[in-house]
């Protein structure tokens, strides 16, 4: 059978879309993938905005994330007590709740590339022991931006080379700054590890910050899609109504 | 299975109809029952009223576009459904849902019959789970017991019994909900592979009320009919290869269907993808050998139209309801105008075959609302896709939190769940590419292009899941022209429709 579309953009028009298309030109560092080394990260959030109400918001979280060769694995850390509920829901069989749809809040996101450099997305629902595999038009639903190499290596390198080389910045760091307007973005790039360690964005006035950190963790003793073979192959439409 | 319809019940039903039809002529004075011998029923699933307007700007934005000047602005544009004479608006709770699934609010449609969310086209007591609340299916082939509910005759099923010609077409499957619930009768709408096998001639499950076959199904769904890989099938049983046997000519892309010669066709069956058709905006931009809905409406009138007696043809736009689930309000407005598309074709056809549609009944409804909203003040010939620019000074409305917001919201909606990347970018800064980040803070849109193809409207209520956007329970509108298309006035129930719809068909 047909897939029922085809799971690639090709020629989107669009200002915002600039990083999408540059997952094209960057065909050419492909090479550099297999050469990049494994990592085990996990990556926490923290966002701060204070609005113009003078009311300060926050959100802090981690995602957890693991990089082979053609294969990144990203899925929320979630606390303790969470963990539990999820688990108590699974036993409940809480598998469908009605029409609604079924709740994959936090589903791990596991995208894949071939050798053709095509680029799959699936969203695990670990429940329903289902891997549902992500058409282009829903990338977006699942949070991923539809760049591999953002998700390969937390910004794309290709991005480096636009930005001001602040030098080292402690051992195996390279530091890079970029002016935009108000705004300041600083990333501290791994130089043998190849992915981001902190990327920050401040604006001048101290109203906006949104930092992303990344520490490696030990990798784990089986990687999570080595758990997914037997899983039940579905489509994002099924999650639809 | 319950598909054997009871002989009496439907006797009796029918003389009720006879007795309503001449009620109504007495109502309606002018109006002749019966003179409706074609039907054409378009259905914008999930196509509420705010998605009306909005697609109805976003066309005036297109037109505006392609030849500068021709439109005062966006605004003044008019949608092919709203060229229609009469309109309605309708109340769609289902009979256990103050907001309806696309199963029972069609359904309604279709039988005249208030049902449960989930059920298709049975009698009001068919439950769609168990005592324990498991759903009455395995897979997707139906476990429903046959003592739970009877099936209730559908207009297209009654159309059949006349000896009018009938087909379904949707972007869906065509076992989705919406198309299913005029040929199909099952207590729970996800056993997909029970509704393809009632479709088929012959079939142990086959609906005996489709006579000799549905005569137009098209849409999506290959996976509930074939067999091989990506097949939901468990029985290996190819039932496209049954319904060729039974004389269907089979299509499986656009191309196909563009060489099919109507006049030498009887009974058409095209299933263009595994499960759904593309949206219409991957359709026409990833060149995707689907066709259009007005493609298959253009097709599926010139198979049906051949019939003296008259037909009756189901058109669905299913994707805008997929699209709303998804909070992508551009996909949603790009299929919203396909579907307005097809149904232009349809008026021109069909003025062509009879003139004045003096035997012909369109009618353009909605299943139900979305949770979609029209925010703000924008000034006159904002893009609907845009953030709100105030009509006082044309500059971006800041909220409380100092930030842009759009034009389209949503009440709810799910949020990606997992971020594989920073989504920070130095060529474009802060900006998440697709969909602004879902947490306690709200992004910055000033930056970003809200009118990108992949750009996800803000939710209000965050419900987590992915594509989890809910239906809405406003009453939806309708559009009706054509023969004894006066009967659509007024503030009606959806199970109405069924009724108006029967009269004018003089069914």
């Amino acid at each position: 059978m047909p897939a029922a579309r085809q799971s690639r953009f090709r020629g989107i028009p669009g200002l915002g879309l600039a990083a999408f298309l540059a997952v094209v030109p960057l065909a050419g560092i492909a090479a550099g993938d297999a050469a990049a080394p494994d990592q085990n990260l996990r990556i926490s959030h923290h966002v701060l905005t204070i609005g113009k109400d003078g009311v300060q918001r926050e959100s802090r979280y981690a995602d957890l994330m693991f990089r082979r060769a053609d294969s990144v694995w990203v899925e929320r850390e979630l606390p303790p007590a969470l963990r539990e509920d999820h688990a108590h829901e699974a036993r409940e069989g809480k598998v469908h709740i009605g029409h609604a749809h079924a709740d994959n809040t936090a589903a791990p996101l596991w995208v894949r590339r071939d050798a053709g450099g095509k680029v799959q997305v699936g969203m695990v629902l670990r429940q329903q022991r289902k891997l549902i595999e992500v058409d282009a038009a829903n990338y977006g639903n699942v949070g991923y931006n539809g760049s591999w190499a953002n998700a390969y290596w937390l910004v794309d390198p290709a991005s480096l080379k636009r930005m001001k080389d602040l030098g080292a910045a402690g051992k195996g760091v390279q530091r890079y700054e970029l002016q935009q307007g108000e705004s300041t973005l600083r990333i501290d790039w791994d130089v043998a590890g190849r992915y981001a360690r902190r990327i920050e964005q401040r604006n001048a006035h101290g109203t906006s910050l949104n930092v992303m950190t990344a520490a490696a963790i030990p990798a784990p003793k089986t990687l999570p899609w080595q758990q997914v073979g037997g899983y039940e192959r579905g489509e994002y439409s099924d999650l639809l109504d | 299975m319950n598909t054997t319809m009871n002989r009496t019940n439907r006797t009796t039903r029918l003389a009720a109809a006879l007795v309503c039809a001449a009620a109504g002529t007495l109502a309606f004075g002018a109006h002749a029952a019966g003179e409706a011998k074609n039907v054409i029923f378009f259905l914008g699933d999930g196509m509420g009223p705010v998605t009306v307007t909005a697609a109805r700007i976003y066309k005036g934005e297109k037109q505006l576009a392609a030849k500068p000047g021709s439109l005062v602005s966006s605004e003044r544009a008019n949608l092919v459904m709203q060229s229609l004479p009469y309109a309605a608006r309708v109340k769609t709770f289902s009979l256990d849902g103050q907001t309806t699934d696309s199963a029972p609010s069609m359904a309604a449609y279709m039988t005249g019959v208030k049902m449960r969310n989930e059920v298709i086209s049975m009698s009001s007591d068919t439950v769609a789970v168990d005592s324990a609340g498991k759903q009455y299916i395995d897979g997707e082939n139906t476990t429903c017991p046959p003592t739970n509910g009877k099936a209730a005759d559908t207009l297209l099923e009654l159309a059949k019994a006349k000896g009018r010609a009938v087909g379904a077409v949707s972007t869906t499957r065509v076992g989705h909900a919406t198309p299913a619930t005029t040929y199909a009768h099952i207590c729970n709408r996800n056993g997909y592979n029970t509704i393809a096998e009632q479709s088929v001639p012959g079939h142990a499950n086959y609906n005996p009320k489709l006579l000799d076959g549905i005569d137009v199904l098209m849409g999506g769904g290959q996976r509930n009919y074939l067999v091989g890989a990506g097949t939901k099938r468990t029985d290996g049983v190819d039932l496209v290869a049954a319904m060729k046997a039974k004389g269907y000519a089979y299509v499986d892309t656009g191309t196909q269907l563009k060489a099919v010669d109507t006049a030498a066709t009887g009974k058409l069956l095209g299933l263009f993808s595994a499960s759904e058709m593309a949206y219409e905006l991957d359709r026409v931009k990833q060149n995707l050998d689907q066709p259009s809905l007005s493609d298959m409406t253009e097709k599926a009138l010139g198979v049906l139209s051949k019939n003296d007696k008259g037909f009756f043809l189901m058109v669905e736009g299913g994707r805008i309801d997929h699209a709303l689930h998804g909070t992508n309000a551009k996909r949603a407005l790009e299929d919203t105008l396909a579907f307005d598309a097809a149904i232009q074709t349809a008026l021109d056809i069909m003025n062509k075959k009879d003139p004045g549609l003096k035997n012909t009944l369109v009618v353009v409804t909605a299943d139900h609302d979305h949770a979609m909203a029209f925010n703000g003040y924008p000034k006159i010939g904002n893009p609907i896709l845009g953030l709100v620019n105030g009509y006082a000074d044309g500059k971006p409305t800041k909220a409380a939190d100092g930030k842009p917001y759009t034009t389209l919201v949503f009440g709810n909606g799910g949020r990606p769940n997992a971020t594989p990347s920073s989504q920070v970018n130095a060529e474009d800064g802060n900006k998440p590419w697709i969909a602004p980040a879902r947490g306690p803070v709200r992004d910055d849109q000033s930056a970003m292009d809200t009118t990108d193809d992949n750009y996800l409207q803000e939710v209000g209520i965050n419900l987590g899941t992915p594509g989890a956007e809910t239906h809405g329970g406003g009453d939806v509108m309708l559009f009706a022209g054509g023969a004894g298309s006066k009967l659509f006035k007024g503030t009606v129930e959806n199970t109405k429709v069924f009724n108006k719809v029967k009269e004018a068909a003089g069914l």
